[in-house]
Parts: C-alpha cells; structure tokens; sequence
C-alpha cells in the first residue's frame, strides 16, 4: 500500500474508525487525515456523530423487577 | 415469563462457586444485554422477557461455558439467538433493498449540500446540534433487520467485526456490509429528524434534490 488519496480513505473509514484496519494501513490512513484538511473535517464530523448516538441510545438499566425476578428464578434452579 | 419451566438439568447439582460465577456474571452483564434487547424489540415488557430467557438458556449451558472465553460475546450470542427465534421469525419481512444510492457518508454529504445550513455558519456544526436534539433512540429502532443488530453490537456494545461475525454467527464480509447498510439508513433517518426540525423551528429548508 502507497499513498493514500481521498477516495481509498473514504472507502476505508469505517473500518478505520472502528479500529479494524491493521497498523501498516491505520499508519497510512492516519498520515492521510493528518494532512488533508477535508478528510479531517469529515473524519471527525463521523466521529462527533457517534458519539451523539451513543450518548443518546446507551445507558438503560434494567428495571429492578427484571433484577429480582432474576435473581429469584436463579436461586430456584440453581 | 411465559411457558418458560426453569428445571435442573444438570447431572450434577451447581457448586457454590459456579453459582457464584455466574451471578458475577449477570450483575456485570445486565444492564447492558437489557438495553441491547430493548433496542431490538423496542418494548420493555418483549426485553424484560429476552434478557430472563438469555439468562435462563446460558445458566442451562454454563457448565459447557470454558472459563477464560469472551463471556460477553458468549452471551450476547445466546440473546441474538433468543432473539432470532422469537421475535425476527415472528414478524419476517423480506429484506429491504436500497434503491437509493446514498454513499456511506449520507449526513455529512447533506451537511455540504445545503444551503441553509451553510447560511448558518459551520454547516456540520448546525446539523450535529439539531441531531443532538433528535429522538436518535426513535431513529434507531426503526433502523430494519438485520442491519440494526449489527449497528446496536458495533456502535453502542463496541464488539470488534469478528466478535459480532462470531455472536451473529455470519462471515466477518457480512457483518461490514449490514454494518454499513444499518449506518447509512440511520443516517437518513437522522437526516429526516433535522429536516423536521427545521421545519418546526420556522426556518427555510432548501428542498433536499
């Protein structure tokens, strides 16, 4: 793998978002954000975006019910 | 709890410790596969039931559980299997098919696009703070099977591709292309939201073609 352009790093965004791309390819894609402005302003726009829809869809605790219902069929079988 | 019988069938009664072990184990865990099968089922009452019945089925098989494996990818996979069978078979709908070729970038694309948001200053900026202010939860579950289960394991449970190819039970190519599908239509949906917003706010919102 040589240089990156815009279009190879778009492709592979996600996966490098995710952390799915092995480090040769992080190093490259990387060294691509590093010096193109418009890839930055992006990759960062997606990053920002999750994070809103984690903040937002996480952080359910489940009902103490549920909790207690639990625990009392497991002690049952148990 | 349904028809659920809870029986011991194990040859050999739980010791302490296994007992001990697995409680350890839905205390860590409970929280977390509750929020994930509320966003599948989209119903308090359906979650409550997923996650007694993935509780249930993994004590069932605990005993064949090696200590040292990924405990939360092997439960996560007993509640996606759970799920599979009693919700997605109940209401299987064919697969939807984007006509639509939208790029994997559909928000920050708009973002460019339009007019108004750029009237506003920073345009990404305008449309972050309106999603900020969307129903992302709403948006979420009206995300279609399968791709909702792939973005809800990856985005909000944080399982690496081979862990969700592995609970989903699904190539790892499988698993980035529903990944991918589900990001997008989320995406639009969210982009529909901050339209919405825009309208309700009274502002002028350029036609999106």
């Amino acid at each position: 793998m040589t240089d990156v352009d815009c279009n190879a790093l778009l492709d592979r965004l996600w996966a490098y978002l995710d952390g799915e791309v092995d480090e040769v390819e992080y190093r490259h894609l990387e060294a691509h954000i590093a010096h193109c402005l418009g890839c930055k302003h992006h990759a960062d726009f997606e990053v920002r975006l999750r994070q809103i829809i984690q903040a937002k869809c996480r952080g359910e605790r489940a009902p103490t019910r549920l909790r207690e219902e639990l625990r009392r069929l497991l002690s049952n079988s148990l | 709890m349904g028809a659920y019988t809870v029986s011991v069938n194990h040859e050999l009664v739980a010791s302490p410790e296994e007992r001990d072990r697995f409680e350890a184990l839905v205390g860590e865990h409970l929280d977390g596969l509750y929020g994930t099968a509320l966003r599948l089922t989209r119903n308090r009452a359906a979650a409550e039931d997923l996650v007694q019945d993935t509780f249930l089925k993994a004590w069932r098989s605990f005993r064949t559980f090696q200590d040292g494996t990924n405990a939360r990818a092997w439960l996560y996979k007993i509640l996606m299997n759970a799920y599979i069978d009693s919700y997605r078979r109940a209401s299987r709908q064919p697969e939807t098919v984007d006509h639509e070729d939208v790029g994997d970038f559909y928000l920050y694309a708009r973002a460019q696009q339009s007019d108004e948001y750029r009237r506003a200053g920073d345009p990404e900026e305008v449309l972050l703070s309106k999603i900020m202010d969307a129903d992302v939860k709403e948006a979420l579950e009206q995300v279609p099977e399968p791709f909702r289960a792939a973005v809800i394991l990856a985005d909000l449970q944080d399982f690496s591709y081979k862990e969700i190819a592995e609970i989903l039970d699904i190539p790892i190519g499988t698993v980035m292309s529903r990944l991918y599908r589900g990001r997008r239509h989320l995406q639009r949906l969210l982009w529909d939201y901050a339209r919405r917003a825009g309208y309700a706010n009274g502002e002028r919102t350029a036609p999106s073609r």
